[in-house]
Order: C-alpha cells, then structure tokens, then sequence
C-alpha cells in the first residue's frame, strides 16, 4: 500500500471511536492533509524518470507554494479553463479546495490548543481527503491536472 | 493577492451569506461565521455549522461526507468567496448533541 493510502487509513481510524482523546482526533485532522498532500507530492515525482531521485524531489515542495497555487486553481476567476471538460475541471477545482481546506484544519489541529474537536468536526477532513482521491484518480490524467502538479513544485518568475 | 480583512465589505460579505444560509435544508440547526486570517495571513470564511443528530452518522465516513459537501458545495458556488471577495470558506462542523456538552460561545 501507498504511503499515502496508509495515511488516510490512519486517519480514518483514529477517529472511529466515540471517545476518541483530543490528541488522536487532531492526530487524525492532521494525517488527513498530510495523506493529501503526500499523494500529490507522489503523482508528481512518478513524472521523474530517475526513481533513485523521486525522494530528494519529493523533498522540495513547499506547503506554502502549494497553498497559493491551490487556492488560484480553486477560483474560477483566475483559472476559467475555457474550453476544457467540465467533469475534469470540476474535478480538478475540488482536489485544489480540499488541499486548501485541509491544510488549514491541519494547521488548526496542530497549533491551535484552543480548539476542541468533536468525532464529526474530525471526521469531515477525512471524508474530504477520502473524496479528493477518489477524485483525483479520476482526473489524474488529464493535462490540466497534469500541469497543478509541476505548478505545486515550480515556483513561478517574477 | 494578498487582500488585507480591513479593505473587505464585511455587510456585503454578511448579506451574501446569510442569503445562503436560508437555502439550507433542515438538517442545519444553525451556522456561524466569522472573516479571519489563515495561517499565511490570506482572509478567509469559517463557518461553524451545528447539524441536526438526524442528519448524520458520524461513524460512517461517506455519511459524514455527503452531509459535509451537502452544505458546503452551495458556499463555493452560490457565494463564490473567492471570485467575489478572495475569501476561501472554511468550515468545521458538530452535532447538536456535540455542543451541547462544549457549549462553546462561537458556536451558540
């Protein structure tokens, strides 16, 4: 199984118990992004030819950079995508937000004690990174979704 | 772009919301929000929603899925945040019965 497919896994079980403690429900939270964000990382190191150097390339993304070009994805105003299949853009659009969202979660269930989080609070982000697979495996393919991979890694000009 | 909270029409933003929210089904006992900050400083929706127990078993991740993107798929296309104002909507979700016991004051 898939690092990736492992962490969502996780995820989903630590928040199948009605008296789950706070620390594995923001546990959960927190592994729900990370499963996302390590599939992502994933398809786009499977593009480089050279496997012994997937992992040093896996190394460079940037959270941050993948915020900002999720959240631009998200926004159909900055990315119409005149012209393309819907179901794909559709797709596509949902895989960009449910990054977004979960990364803010995860940074929530991380740094933010002040928060209390309940089995339906926690299990939102999963169901949300259970879907955005589901998604992505149905959109991976196309060039557009091909093209938010190397524009999670590359930072753009100035 | 960077959009500072102070520069965003927050009657505006109020009045497209709430617009929503009476769209919602039942199952939603009651929604709050607030404009903040995420974690790079960008302006961002949270929406707490407290949902009828009825409404989903919260054991069963695919319910809790379909309920969840239920409510928040009209926020991104009915209000469209982010083309409108650059506000991505997040949202955190409980049961009744959940807040209930917390009886959290952002969420009453």
């Amino acid at each position: 199984m898939a690092y990736h497919d492992e962490l969502l896994q996780l995820a989903a079980a630590l928040t199948n118990r009605a008296d789950a403690t706070q620390a594995e429900l923001r546990r959960a939270v927190s592994t729900a992004y990370y499963a996302v964000f390590h599939l992502l990382v994933s398809e786009t190191t499977l593009n480089w030819s050279r496997i012994s150097s997937r992992n040093a390339l896996g190394r460079m993304f940037d959270h941050g950079l993948m915020k900002r070009v999720s959240d631009r994805v998200a926004d159909p105003k900055k990315m119409p995508y005149d012209g393309e299949d819907p179901s794909i853009v559709d797709g596509l659009r949902f895989v960009a937000e449910s990054f977004v969202e979960l990364q803010g979660q995860r940074h929530i269930a991380d740094y933010d004690n002040g928060q209390i989080w309940t089995q339906l609070d926690a299990g939102v982000p999963i169901a949300i990174a259970k879907t955005a697979f589901h998604a992505w495996d149905q959109i991976k393919h196309a060039d557009i979704a091909q093209e938010y991979l190397v524009s999670l890694l590359i930072r753009p000009r100035d | 772009m960077y959009i500072p909270t102070r520069y965003i029409d927050t009657t505006e933003v109020e009045k497209a919301v709430d617009q929503v929210i009476k769209t919602l089904g039942p199952e939603v006992v009651r929604v709050r929000y607030n404009v903040g900050e995420d974690w790079t400083g960008d302006p961002a929706l949270y929406f707490r929603v407290v949902l009828a127990d009825s409404a989903v078993n919260v054991r069963d991740l695919d319910s809790v899925g379909r309920v969840a993107e239920r409510i928040r798929r009209p926020f991104f296309e009915q209000l469209q945040p982010l083309e409108r104002w650059g506000l991505f909507p997040h949202f955190n979700f409980r049961t009744i019965s959940e807040e209930d016991q917390l009886k959290d004051p952002k969420w009453e």
